[in-house]
């Protein structure tokens, strides 16, 4: 407990850490953490949930971390992953946000737009890369609710697999084998048609 | 295609807008401000804290814990095990009788880590001793007096073993990966075997008074006295953290003997705090351990599972430590040592500064 109260030299770049220590005895500091993230934050919770979702709640986020700063462990992992896990419990609560966005893209590459004009061929490959648009929206509303927190942290998040376990409070292990299975599924469903669009390697 | 760039073109994300990003900010500078509120108001009623207390009559039921500073284990004579319940319930009545006036809560505490040399050939163990003073008034300021105590091989094998490779005074880690507590050499991955100078400071501690549970104690005097009432107290966090929230209430927050009692209480009715028996502490202490699961999570440099064990002396009702252990052999990672803790009215931190 007391081993928070260490304060570091202000000077200089302050790591996120010693900020959320600063935070203690001077609240605002927390505000820098906003300053620095919030940016990704949003985006993150805007790609999974959609603007409205995101611009609702992305404060949210940083204002549950400030109320629960004093249980961060800066020895337990760094701030980036600790703000990324308290977002996924907030999409964990909006659950049917995001299933209802997949859903939407989903249908909307499936029957894309007919009135553009152009070469046929250009034609084929848009409606191609329609249908494999919407193979991996279903093939991600799919996903249980684990798994995708697992993918989209690292895909969206470029999290590392140590940062998504710190994250989601799981196994190192777990992390590893649950990416290999969902990316499996993911990368039959785009190349499981076409094989010759596929190929390369994440 | 790959299959990560699918994803993230599926997905693309939304523009954040000024307005937004101003407007978040200043939802969080509320946030900031109302604890400032929060802190002032708090005053008047913190000043009614260690005056009141319980003065039931308890008799020390047990005398199966004494202090030993040789380090030697039990030569008491304990008829039975006891039970959990038995050991937290002596350990309710007798802290209820601890007397609990005084303007400051001054506990002495040795925290430590057990880790293994760079070379993984004998186990070192680090420590600092911290000393706090926390003030009932709330608009006075908490004394600190920390000291690094320095690292030694924990065994005589592991001390033959430390001559052996030339009796090293400093240990370098691999960046990132040094373990043991934070000190200013930690960012350069060394562990140091010299103590260091005490370090008195005095801050607004916000730590224990708003930690537990993650919820703010805003009302330091009105933190309930009975089990059902810390219960109530604690009531949005799942079971686990319930035992780590009663144990930190215990042991660390300036809180009255009787809500100290509850806090025992408490523990006795939650299911999965076993009794382990008469353990020696790091500092050579006996008292009777119990063990639970924390729902903290494990200390980064040990990937298995922990267990966190209680030692307490049943005759004071005073914790003596808190350590985490592995799982699997028992063996040490961590410990809090209690060395003293007591309502007083006299700060010696203050006095000589």
């Amino acid at each position: 407990m007391t081993a928070r109260l260490r304060l570091v030299d202000p000077s200089g770049a302050i790591s996120d850490a010693d900020l959320v220590e600063a935070s203690y005895r001077r609240p605002e500091r927390f505000g820098e953490l906003y300053d620095r993230y919030i940016g990704e934050i949003h985006a993150y919770l805007g790609r999974r949930l959609g603007q409205e979702a995101a611009d609702d709640l992305a404060a949210e986020v940083f204002l549950t971390a400030f109320r629960k700063r004093t249980t961060f462990d800066r020895e337990r992992g760094e701030v980036r992953p600790w703000l990324y896990g308290i977002a996924a419990n907030l999409i964990a609560v909006h659950r049917r946000t995001e299933t209802r966005k997949l859903a939407a893209l989903r249908r909307s590459a499936a029957a894309p737009a007919g009135t553009d004009h152009g070469h046929e061929e250009r034609v084929v490959s848009r409606v191609d890369a329609a249908n494999e648009q919407a193979r991996l929206a279903a093939e991600l509303q799919a996903l249980s609710d684990g798994d995708r927190d697992v993918l989209l942290l690292s895909a969206l998040g470029e999290l590392s697999h140590g940062e998504v376990a710190e994250a989601l409070g799981i196994p190192y292990g777990t992390v590893g084998s649950r990416l290999s299975r969902v990316r499996r599924k993911l990368r039959a469903a785009l190349g499981g048609v076409n094989p010759l669009l596929g190929g390369s390697d994440g | 295609m790959d299959d990560y760039r699918a994803v993230r073109e599926l997905l693309p994300a939304p523009p954040l807008s000024p307005e937004v990003r101003r407007a978040g900010r200043e939802r969080l500078a509320g946030a900031f401000a109302h604890e400032g509120v929060r802190r002032r108001r708090r005053a008047a009623r913190w000043s009614a804290l260690g005056l009141g207390l319980a003065g039931a009559a308890a008799v020390a039921l047990l005398a199966t814990s004494s202090v030993s500073p040789g380090g030697s284990p039990a030569k008491h004579n304990v008829v039975a095990p006891m039970s959990a319940n038995q050991i937290l319930l002596a350990a309710a009545t007798s802290v209820a009788a601890t007397p609990d006036a005084g303007a400051w809560w001054g506990s002495k505490q040795i925290d430590g880590r057990e880790f293994y040399d760079p070379g993984h050939h004998y186990l070192l163990r680090q420590s600092k001793s911290m000393e706090s003073w926390i003030p009932a008034d709330p608009e006075a300021l908490t004394w600190y007096r920390e000291t690094y105590l320095g690292a030694v091989p924990v065994s005589s094998e592991g001390e033959a073993a430390w001559r052996a490779a030339g009796a090293p005074s400093t240990w370098t880690y691999e960046q990132g990966k040094t373990p043991g507590l934070i000190t200013d050499d930690r960012a350069e991955g060394i562990v140091r075997a010299a103590p260091g100078k005490p370090w008195t400071f005095s801050s607004e501690d916000w730590d224990f008074r708003i930690v537990l549970a993650g919820k703010p104690l805003t009302r330091m005097n009105e933190v309930p006295t009975t089990p059902e009432g810390l219960r109530a107290l604690f009531s949005d966090v799942d079971g686990r953290a319930l035992v780590d929230n009663a144990v930190s209430l215990l042991v660390y927050a300036p809180v009255t003997s009787e809500t100290r009692a509850a806090a025992y209480r408490l523990l006795a009715s939650l299911p999965g705090v076993s009794a382990v028996g008469q353990v020696t502490d790091t500092l050579g202490r006996t008292g009777q351990a119990l063990e639970y699961q924390s729902a903290q999570r494990p200390v980064t440099e040990y990937a298995g599972g922990t267990r966190t064990r209680l030692v307490i002396d049943p005759a004071t009702g005073k914790p003596l430590s808190i350590e985490t252990r592995a799982t699997d052999d028992g063996h040490l990672l961590e410990f809090t040592a209690i060395q003293e803790s007591v309502w007083t009215d006299d700060n010696p931190l203050k006095e000589q500064k």
